[in-house]
């Protein structure tokens, strides 16, 4: 039997730390289904598995439902797919749509019980999940059914959403046990709800139990995502074979760097100027260290080219501050009421100031000040003497 | 600069040239009655200095004199900087500017035209307006030292005024402090540029098509947060209605197992209530036929025992009927003896009865006599007395109309008169003793006139006579062929004492008029009149009381009014009587012995015949008892007789009916036995089955409501969900959510550039005002202290805006700031000129300046607009002031002062 796995495609997802680009994020996860199933005709697989959470919530937009529905109705096979946490089976949810019941998707089945479902060469064992949290181990039932029926001659392939038991959580959210599969004599189980592609060997060192990741990156610092799996089992109790297909498209990069004298905001600005930019590409940069004030107007560069080449990009430069030993530019100023008022902002702009701070003068506002002050010196240069 | 004379003609009400002047260096006050020139003469003088001379329009034109096509022109000669100069222009027609200065005592022209304008607005630091004539931000110090009329409060400078005055007050520091505005000065402006762009002048962001980016996207902002709340909201009703929908399901399948549960209870009830029915049904057939058994067996039984019964009754009843039959005839003959007695009885006692009323009637007839008797012996005794008590009333009213008819004083009043008697002796005594006396004894009788004392007029003298002349305070006598005779005495107490005289005597007549005005005395015989008049109606009015004896006179005349009608009623019916009137006691001790004897016989009667009737009426009992039981009896056997006929017509034996009888109480037995053995089933179930029974169908009933209401909810939910699914709220909850993040950093930055450019402008400004006060404090001390010598402690210091503008003054008591228009307007302009004077007088340091002040101190009062001339006077050291008024008396103190008089000066010019 040969299946693709995948899992937590999260459509409608919410995408705010994406500024102006939520939408196409959003539409890049539909891009990524499609992939999948590309990739899934494209190895020939015979079956297609989504092992929950296929959308963000009960409550997305039902023309994303049909959308998906459709999407998983031109694979050419069979798709089993079981609600997750995010779509649990409610009333009113998602799978309630008709387009699951349409003739069009007449190979798609929503599994909506604890009962096995024969495919051709096996048997499917689903855990659909009923509800948002749960502290109870959705293959439960397997255990006790193979417990009774034994395993029988057939592939048995097992599909779970939870968490398998040493995921660090806070709270257990439909625990798995670690040797689920073997408890249910599964030759596979396929899991979801981690974004991360996750394996799991059992104790014949088979890999048996494994979590194929979300099909497209969610955000930033999200590793191992934007996979599916592709399964291979032979025969019955044969270990399976598992080959990550890479599914996504999207590269979130975070670039941190530190500025620590003049130039280095314009070595940050050189190298992202550099960087290979596009529609598919999320950048995120984080500036530390000291601002020195020719700084400004390469940040204000900066955030230009963020905006413009990018699909998303964002400069955080909340932990700069102003350099201290730079004041040759104060010096250039007139005496008088503009070098006074300087210097005072110079003062204020340090965040360790103890002495009185009018209202809304925070150092942040001061550093801003200031360097409204400098770039306008800087227009005006020949005001100066 | 100081002025030396202004020569204006061809402008305005100056038709003919008028020259002012010479000015002199201290005060000048030119005056003249409204409409003279005043303010039209320090119009020339400003637009000599500062206008250009080929301003055209409307504007200028007005300037010409009224029906005239005069070109208006000005000369204005000042000194500057030690040099004279005389500045002419002329406007309008072929207009012309020439200034001159004196060299080597001569005036030689130093520049003409455009540079003659722009070397007098120099002097002044005056600045050119954009078109038409100069406006008061033209007129550069002169805003500070000119004040026309109605503008003695210094307006807002322009900028360069202010920046000259810092720079002129403020020595080193301003001067730094203007080069660095010089040179800053546009970053400063491009910084108030950047805030005004953003911010109100009252620091508020613009709004409308000015408004800042910030504007823009804080609406957005709401807009998002109001499309977020809202998307929230219905996701949030969106998944309670997921709740909701799962719990009317949950509700559903609860009801439908308790309705299951209900449907197996009302089973078993109802099938208790049926095996009840069907042995509540075999009950009731046995315990007919037990009744049935009974019936018969005690029917039989019955008849068996009626009949003996009968018979036993029949036998006794005939042995009564014999006995009855014996004792009727003695009760005939008892009942007979018992009527004849009765009657005898009874004749004997009505005979009794007409004695007794008789007797009764005799006593009244005694009675009435002896109440005549009574009557005709009281009758004279109450018509005796009635007669007593009206001659003890006719004279106690002849004592009371005696006593009313007589006036005499009482004793308070008679005291009164005495007391004013006493007065009146009194006052004439001192007076007396107050007069001055002259006593005159001529030789030879003659003639004295007084004519100054108590009584004036001339007065005959005897000889040898002595005559007494008495006055007071003075004495004189004229005595005819002798002279005149003087006395004097102490003043005033004659006079009071007279006065007091005078009073005593018309007070003792007030109290004596109403009786006559009699002395004291006769008023004395009068009250002792009075009082004996009152013993005497007292007498009279004791012994009217004494004849009433409590009662009153109507009572005796009731009671002697009755006593005629009883011996009136009584004769009537006894006319015989009335000559001769029986003796009344007789007749009622004969008729009361009579009375007593016909009472007795009647009471013995009575006792008698009620015994001898009640006996009667006992023996007619007796014989209607018998004939009433033996008829009973005859008709008792009769039916007696009857009955065993109809019971013996069966035709059976009494054997035949004691077997009979024998066999239906052995079925009447097995009856019994049936019956009582259902009852013991019966007794197995509660008695309350069938109520158990309603019970479970109203409890299924309900479960199978219930099972429709959760039903319908349910359905109603379903597609209240369905509704809210199909609007995708999770979708549109990101968008809202998405659109807002969006939002917030742009917010952020353009809020954070704001406020850097709002504090980046307050900084600089509070930089510039610390500045500026450094150098505007001498002002401030000096206008302070001008305020103070003329106004007093009172308003305190003048406190200056950074633009050198007096804006406000801080009394003590007011703790702070108190804005120069809550002051009064005297004390407002007094503080206006005290900030000009001192302004000017540091204006003055170098050079003297003219302060022009045009009618201004309109609301001071005398007081304070004397001590005010004393500082003009003191400011005039440093100062040329040029006055213009309408009232020159109020500067008449300026002793030093050199007065104009306008309208001399026109009508000399007009004529000239």
């Amino acid at each position: 039997m040969k299946l693709v796995h995948t899992a937590d495609w999260q459509i409608g997802m919410k995408a705010a730390h994406t500024g102006t680009a939520a939408s196409r994020v959003r539409e890049a996860r539909l891009d990524a289904a499609r992939n999948v199933i590309g990739l899934a005709r494209e190895r020939g697989a015979d079956l297609l598995i989504v092992a929950g959470d296929t959308f963000e919530d009960n409550g997305v937009d039902r023309l994303l439902v049909q959308k998906i529905a459709d999407i998983l109705a031109s694979f050419p096979g069979q798709v089993i797919v079981i609600p997750g946490n995010h779509d649990p089976l409610v009333p009113g949810s998602v799978w309630e749509h008709p387009a699951w019941r349409s003739a069009s998707a007449r190979n798609v089945r929503v599994a909506l019980g604890e009962e096995p479902i024969e495919v051709p060469g096996g048997w499917i064992l689903p855990c659909p999940a009923r509800e948002k949290h749960s502290a109870s181990d959705p293959t439960a039932w397997i255990a006790r059914a193979a417990a009774s029926d034994g395993r029988g001659n057939a592939i048995r392939l097992g599909v779970a959403h939870g968490t398998v038991e040493g995921v660090r959580q806070d709270e257990p959210d439909y625990p798995i046990p670690r040797d689920a599969a073997q408890r249910g004599k599964l030759d596979y189980l396929a899991l979801g709800h981690w974004h991360s592609t996750a394996v799991y060997s059992g104790t014949d060192g088979a890999q048996r139990m494994a979590y194929s990741g979300t099909h497209e990156t969610t955000k930033f610092g999200e590793r191992d995502s934007g996979n599916a799996l592709l399964v291979e089992i032979s025969a019955p109790g044969a270990p399976p074979r598992l080959t990550p297909l890479r599914t996504g498209s999207l590269s979130w990069i975070t670039l941190d760097s530190v500025s620590r004298g003049p130039g280095d905001v314009a070595r940050v600005r050189q190298e992202v100027e550099a960087m290979e930019a596009g529609e598919r590409v999320l950048l995120e940069v984080q500036l530390e260290g000291v601002l020195h004030p020719g700084d400004g107007a390469e940040l204000e560069r900066l955030e230009e080219i963020l905006a413009a080449r990018f699909l998303h990009g964002r400069l955080d430069r909340s932990h700069l501050i102003l350099a201290p030993a730079d004041e040759a530019w104060l010096e250039r100023l007139p005496p008088g009421p503009l070098r006074e008022a300087a210097a005072r902002l110079r003062d204020l702009a340090n965040p360790a100031f103890h002495g009185p701070r009018p209202e809304g003068a925070t150092a942040e506002t001061a550093r801003a000040a200031l360097l409204e002050l400098y770039a306008l010196c800087e227009s005006l240069e020949e005001a100066l003497p | 600069m100081i002025l030396q004379s202004i020569t204006v003609g061809g402008w305005r009400c100056f038709a003919s040239t008028v020259r002012v002047g010479p000015l002199s260096e201290g005060i000048n006050v030119v005056h003249g009655p409204n409409g003279t020139g005043k303010s039209t003469l320090f119009e020339a003088m400003a637009r000599g200095l500062l206008d250009d001379h080929r301003v055209s329009g409307k504007e200028p034109e007005v300037l010409r004199s009224w029906g005239r096509f005069l070109p208006p022109s000005v000369c204005v000669e000042f000194l500057h900087q030690g040099a004279a100069y005389r500045l002419t222009k002329r406007f309008l027609d072929e207009p012309t500017a020439k200034l001159e200065r004196r060299e080597n005592g001569k005036f030689r022209p130093l520049a003409e035209g455009e540079a003659a304008v722009r070397q007098a607005r120099s002097i002044l630091a005056a600045a050119a307006p954009g078109r038409g004539l100069s406006q008061l931000r033209n007129w550069g110090l002169a805003q500070v030292l000119w004040a026309a009329q109605g503008s003695l409060a210094i307006g807002q400078l322009s900028e360069d005024v202010v920046s000259e005055l810092q720079g002129r007050l403020g020595g080193v520091e301003a001067a730094v402090s203007r080069a660095a505005e010089r040179d800053g000065g546009l970053v400063e402006r491009r910084i108030e540029e950047l805030y005004d762009a953003a911010f109100t002048a009252k620091g508020k962001l613009r709004e409308g098509k000015d408004a800042p980016r910030l504007v823009q996207l804080r609406r957005e902002l709401e807009s998002a947060e109001t499309r977020e709340r809202e998307t929230l909201d219905a996701q949030a009703r969106y998944e309670d209605s997921v709740r909701r929908l799962q719990d009317f399901r949950a509700l559903r399948d609860q009801a439908g197992r308790d309705a299951d549960a209900g449907r197996e209870a009302f089973s078993r009830a109802q099938a208790r209530s049926q095996e009840r029915a069907r042995l509540l049904q075999a009950r009731s057939e046995a315990a007919t036929r037990l009744e049935l058994e009974r019936r018969k067996h005690d029917e039989l039984s019955q008849r068996v025992a009626e009949l003996s019964t009968i018979r036993a009754g029949l036998k006794a009843g005939e042995s009564r009927l014999a006995e009855l039959e014996n004792d009727t005839l003695p009760a005939q003959r008892d009942l007979e003896e018992r009527t004849r007695d009765e009657a005898r009885l009874k004749a004997a006692r009505e005979d009794a009865w007409r004695e007794r009323l008789a007797a009764e009637e005799a006593l009244r007839l005694a009675n009435e006599a002896r109440m005549l008797g009574a009557a005709r012996a009281r009758l004279p005794r109450v018509e005796a007395r009635l007669q007593s008590v009206a001659d003890a009333s006719a004279r106690c009213e002849k004592a009371r109309d005696e006593l009313a008819a007589f006036l005499a004083p009482d004793a308070e009043a008679l005291s009164a008169v005495r007391a004013a008697a006493r007065e009146l002796e009194d006052a004439s005594v001192r007076l007396e003793s107050a007069m001055i006396t002259i006593e005159i004894v001529p030789e030879h009788a003659g003639s004295a006139d007084v004519i100054e004392g108590e009584e004036r007029g001339p007065r005959q003298i005897a000889a040898g006579a002595p005559a007494q002349f008495h006055g007071s305070p003075r004495v004189v006598v004229s005595v005819a062929g002798f002279g005149r005779v003087r006395a004097w005495g102490p003043e005033g107490s004659a006079q009071e004492l007279r006065a007091r005289k005078e009073a005593a005597a018309r007070r003792l007549a007030d109290l004596t008029r109403p009786y006559g005005g009699v002395g004291p005395d006769e008023l004395q015989s009068l009250h002792d009149r009075r009082a004996q008049l009152l013993a005497k109606r007292d007498e009279a009015e004791a012994a009217l009381r004494s004849s009433l004896a409590g009662q009153s006179l109507a009572d005796f005349e009731s009671e002697r009014h009755q006593l005629r009608l009883e011996i009136d009623a009584c004769l009537t019916a006894h006319p015989d009587w009335t000559d001769a009137p029986p003796d009344g006691d007789a007749l009622a001790s004969s008729a009361s012995s009579r009375l007593s004897a016909a009472a007795a016989e009647v009471g013995q009667l009575d006792a008698a015949w009620q015994a001898a009737f009640a006996a009667l009426s006992k023996s007619h009992q007796r014989q209607d008892d018998l004939a009433a039981r033996s008829t009973a009896e005859r008709r008792d056997i009769e039916k007696a007789s009857e009955r065993i006929a109809v019971i013996e017509a069966d035709g059976r034996s009494d054997e035949d009916r004691r077997r009979e009888l024998t066999s239906l109480a052995i079925a009447a037995q097995a009856a019994v036995g049936a019956f009582e053995a259902i009852e013991a089933k019966l007794a197995d179930f509660p008695e309350d089955v069938d109520r158990d029974l309603a019970l479970q169908s109203t409890a299924l009933a309900r479960h199978e409501e219930e099972i429709q209401r959760a039903r319908e909810a349910e359905n109603k939910e379903a597609g209240r969900l369905q509704a809210l699914a199909e609007q995708g709220t999770y979708s549109a909850l990101s968008a809202a959510q998405e659109e807002k993040a969006a939002l917030l950093p742009r917010l952020e930055r353009e809020e954070l550039r704001l406020a850097a450019v709002r504090l980046l402008r307050d900084t600089v400004r509070a930089a510039r005002d610390e500045a500026r006060a450094v150098i505007a404090g001498p002002v401030e001390r000096t206008a302070s202290g001008i305020l103070e010598r003329v106004a007093g402690r009172r308003l305190g210091r003048i406190g200056f805006s950074s633009a050198f503008q007096p804006d406000h003054v801080a009394p003590e008591l007011a703790g702070g700031a108190v804005e120069l228009e809550r002051v009064s307007g005297g004390e407002r302009e007094q503080a206006h000129l005290a900030a000009r004077i001192a302004l000017a007088t540091f204006l003055a340091r170098e050079e003297r300046q003219l302060l022009v002040l045009d009618d201004v101190l309109i609301a001071t009062d005398a007081a304070r607009l004397t001590r005010m001339l004393g500082v003009l006077e003191e400011a005039a050291q440093r100062l040329q002031v040029l006055v213009f008024t309408c009232h020159p008396e109020r500067y008449r103190a300026l002793t030093q002062a050199t007065f104009f008089d306008l309208a001399e000066l026109a009508d000399a010019a007009a004529s000239s």
